[in-house]
């Protein structure tokens, strides 16, 4: 039996392949995620996103590969990495005559935890997730944003180091999935590790430290989030918007120092600036700016939207 | 109204085609019919009229088909498209509510009695077997017929009224019991009174439960088949029995079409928490359940699928007055003595535990896979034996109430204690255990192969295993004939036959662990 030591990441996959008759699921998938970082998990439906996250939280045996979570194997150590983990499944996973607090304490306790123990960790989580006054409410009257809190309080009942979560935010409104995601960030401020598989990838962009793409089963792209929505392969590329029109601005900006293109966007006083890939000036080009006399309104660096790099990557987009 | 009526039709036939389980019923069935034709032929050298044996066995054996067809497949034709969500779909879709029940019902109805028609070749091989007469076998399809028409819509009617799958079922079970047991219990009822004195012997009254009692005998199944099978039978083939069922049928549809919309309305079909003895009485009380302790799996279905300590007292209470109104009802209305009187709670309490059992295995997984907390149950950190173990410890508190009964029955009865002993000692005893255990296990185990129908299926499989040991002429029933003559060697042998059920039941509990498995990584 593997022997857990510090300083592992929180999931380790390697090589990891899993079919289901004739048609292969994942195949050989490799990533990692790093321990307290927040990982996010992009594929199209059908790509391999669930087995994966079954595989690692115990639930599927893998046919071939390796999978380690906080350096433990999820198949020689499962009991272990269970008590490690904490699964929060793609659809409503729910005792509904139970009670918001008869559901965390049976989870609790089913957990190892004692009574003084629960009572405490539940609290906690019921303020988290903004449920403590929904304490003695049944399951099966919570709305569906409330339940979706409920379930994520149950997954923190054991204190579990890493969090897989299935389509999190599927199906709920606009304003429980900014709630939602806001518990996500605090609890990554906590230092738990967050696994996250979702189709909002607005959301994820915003959320996510680094990104897993998988497609067909094969991975596409897994490391920063800030590296895949740069344009690296291109010149690197700015956008300069100024608070009125100036003359002659598009030529001038041609001809400063290190500036390949510039491009006019829908006919505003606003400017696609790209650059040589060897010098790039940002404070000569604000400068030159300043100096011809034009107020700069903003200027940043352009990088791609997840969904632009997520179709570059996948053949297919989000169902 | 016909396009979807059709649409669905189809689909039904559809994926009826590709489930393997339709395949396995029917190759079961052609099975069964290959076997009884197989024995007749091998007894008809020693045992006259061989066709009218064959036929007396298909016969009895559509017989229970139906029954468990009525009770599971067409009981819950709505109430799976109530279980998932999916009747408002229909509803939008603009298939009004006869198009729906024509829709779900049609196919199933087809299925059926497309069981029958093929079989009906291999009957008339039972005229030519002889003991049989065309006339016979064209009367006894016709009564099948209508019976399976009038189990179509009664079960189709439940599964409009209830909103699962499983009280549809059992509702249509009470049902289908008053139906047979109807003569029986109008006659014992009358005979009761007049013992009584609440009624006078010769009375209207009396002659009402009389005329009342004959009505329902010769609407009855049963009386009619009886008929059928005697010999010299020349009676037309529509018999009163086929316009009464058929009636019956007509009424029941009726009654399913004009309360589809009230029954399956928003407000009646929504997911509510089961009646809870606890929420609504103790609730009022503000007392609260106890807390998990340990064993947390083991709260959690003696809370919830036991129904906790209040429904057990409900319980206690429920079967003490059954048990007592029978005592007294059989002193002051019967005059039975008071031995005969305990004998019937005895019966009464091991069938109220026999079904109690059944329902808690029904339910302990099928629960489970439709809240979808069959994976958060996997990830705790337990094994799956202990999951297993847990939920039976915790149910197990559940049949209290009944076997309380059950020893005082035992007491009163002078026997009782040592028909008691009997069931510790004999190993033929043991058998009535095994058999029980086995079925409980087959119900738990098919709860996590199939979504619907575990318990009709548990029946069918041990209905069929019956069936085919009978027909086989399998060890079980000649131990079972050498019980009655020597006991002492018998049990000896009953040792081997308890030793192949319980294997049995080990292999499948065995079995139970991987199929949890496999269901909560689905």
């Amino acid at each position: 039996m593997s022997e857990y030591q510090p300083g592992y990441p929180a999931v380790e996959v390697k090589n990891l392949s899993q079919s289901f008759g004739d048609r292969w699921a994942v195949r050989n998938a490799s990533f990692t995620v790093e321990s307290g970082s927040l990982h996010g998990f992009v594929g199209p439906n059908g790509a391999g996103k669930t087995t994966t996250l079954k595989i690692i939280c115990t639930l599927l045996e893998p046919q071939a590969g390796a999978i380690r979570v906080f350096g433990q194997d999820v198949v020689l150590s499962a009991r272990e990495v269970r008590r490690r983990i904490g699964f929060m499944p793609d659809h409503f996973s729910m005792y509904r005559r139970m009670s918001v607090f008869e559901y965390l304490d049976f989870f609790g306790a089913a957990y190892g935890l004692t009574a003084a123990q629960r009572d405490k960790v539940i609290a906690d989580v019921l303020n988290l997730t903004e449920m403590h006054a929904r304490r003695n409410d049944l399951i099966s009257g919570l709305s569906r944003g409330m339940q979706q809190r409920v379930s994520l309080a149950r997954v923190l009942v054991s204190d579990p180091e890493l969090l897989l979560l299935d389509e999190p935010a599927s199906g709920l409104d606009p304003r429980a999935r900014i709630d939602l995601m806001e518990i996500l960030k605090e609890l990554q401020r906590m230092g738990k590790s967050i696994f996250i598989s979702s189709h909002i990838l607005s959301e994820l962009a915003e959320l996510c430290d680094s990104v897993t793409i998988i497609d067909a089963g094969r991975i596409k792209y897994s490391g920063a989030m800030g590296a895949l929505l740069v344009r690296s392969d291109e010149h690197p590329t700015y956008r300069l918007c100024l608070a009125a029109e100036w003359p002659e601005i598009e030529r001038r900006l041609g001809e400063l120092p290190g500036v390949v293109g510039v491009e006019r966007l829908d006919g505003k006083p606003e400017f696609r600036i790209s650059f040589d890939g060897s010098s790039t000036d940002t404070n000569g080009i604000l400068r030159g700016v300043l100096d011809l006399g034009a107020t700069i309104a903003s200027f940043a660096e352009e990088r791609r939207h997840l969904n632009e790099a997520f179709m570059d990557l996948t053949q297919g987009g989000i169902d | 109204m016909f396009a979807g009526t059709l649409a669905m039709l189809h689909r039904a036939l559809r994926v009826d085609a590709r489930l393997w389980r339709t395949h396995v019923f029917r190759f079961s069935f052609a099975f069964l019919i290959y076997i009884g034709v197989w024995l007749t032929r091998q007894t008809s050298f020693s045992v006259g009229a061989p066709g009218l044996r064959l036929f007396e066995a298909m016969t009895w054996l559509n017989v229970a088909l139906i029954v468990l067809a009525g009770i599971s497949f067409f009981a819950t034709a709505i109430t799976e498209e109530k279980e998932l969500e999916t009747l408002g779909l229909l509803k939008l879709a603009g298939i009004d509510p006869l198009g729906i029940l024509l829709g779900k019902s049609t196919s199933r109805l087809l299925g059926a009695i497309l069981l029958l028609l093929v079989q009906f070749p291999f009957i008339l091989l039972a005229i030519t077997l002889g003991g049989v007469t065309i006339e016979q076998v064209i009367a006894a399809y016709c009564s099948l017929a209508a019976f399976l028409v009038l189990m179509a819509n009664l079960g189709l009617f439940c599964s409009v009224a209830f909103r699962r799958g499983g009280t549809a079922s059992i509702v249509t079970l009470v049902v289908l019991i008053v139906y047979f047991a109807a003569p029986y219990a109008i006659g014992t009822i009358k005979l009761g009174f007049i013992n009584g004195a609440v009624i006078a012997p010769n009375g209207a009254i009396a002659k009402g439960f009389d005329r009342a009692a004959l009505w329902c005998n010769d609407a009855s199944l049963v009386t009619r088949l009886r008929e059928t099978m005697r010999t010299g039978f020349i009676e037309q083939p529509i018999g009163f029995q086929v316009l009464v069922s058929l009636a019956g049928a007509a009424a029941v549809f009726a009654a399913a079409w004009l309360g589809f919309n009230y029954f399956t309305s928003d407000s009646k079909t929504e997911r509510r928490p089961r009646a809870d003895l606890h929420g609504r009485f103790i609730g009022l009380l503000r007392r609260r359940r106890s807390r998990p302790e340990r064993r947390a799996l083991v709260w959690k279905e003696y809370q919830f699928v036991v129904g906790g300590l209040p429904m057990q007292l409900a319980k206690l209470l429920i079967y003490g007055l059954i048990a007592a109104a029978t005592l007294w009802a059989s002193e002051r209305y019967y005059n039975y003595p008071m031995s005969l009187a305990a004998q019937y709670v005895v019966v009464g309490m091991l069938t109220a535990i026999v079904l109690e059992s059944s329902l808690y295995a029904s339910v302990i997984f099928h629960d489970e896979w439709r809240d979808h907390t069959l994976p958060i149950l996997a990830m705790l950190p337990v094994r799956a034996p202990a999951i297993i173990s847990s939920k039976i410890v915790g149910c197990a508190p559940g049949l209290i109430p009944a076997l309380i009964w059950l020893i005082v029955g035992c007491a009163v009865w002078p026997d009782g204690l040592e028909e008691a002993v009997k069931f510790v000692l004999l190993p033929s005893r043991w058998f009535f255990v095994l058999v029980w255990l086995l079925f409980l296990t087959l119900i738990a185990f098919f709860s996590l192969v199939v979504r619907w129908g575990a318990l009709p299926l548990a029946l069918l499989v041990m209905a069929l295993a019956a069936v085919v040991t009978s027909l086989c002429g399998s060890p079980i029933i000649l131990l079972l004939q050498l019980v009655n003559r020597q006991s002492g060697v018998a049990e000896g042998g009953f040792v081997f036959v308890d030793a192949v059920i319980g294997l049995l039941i080990f292999g499948l509990q065995f079995d139970l662990r991987r199929r949890l498995e496999i269901a909560s990584s689905q």
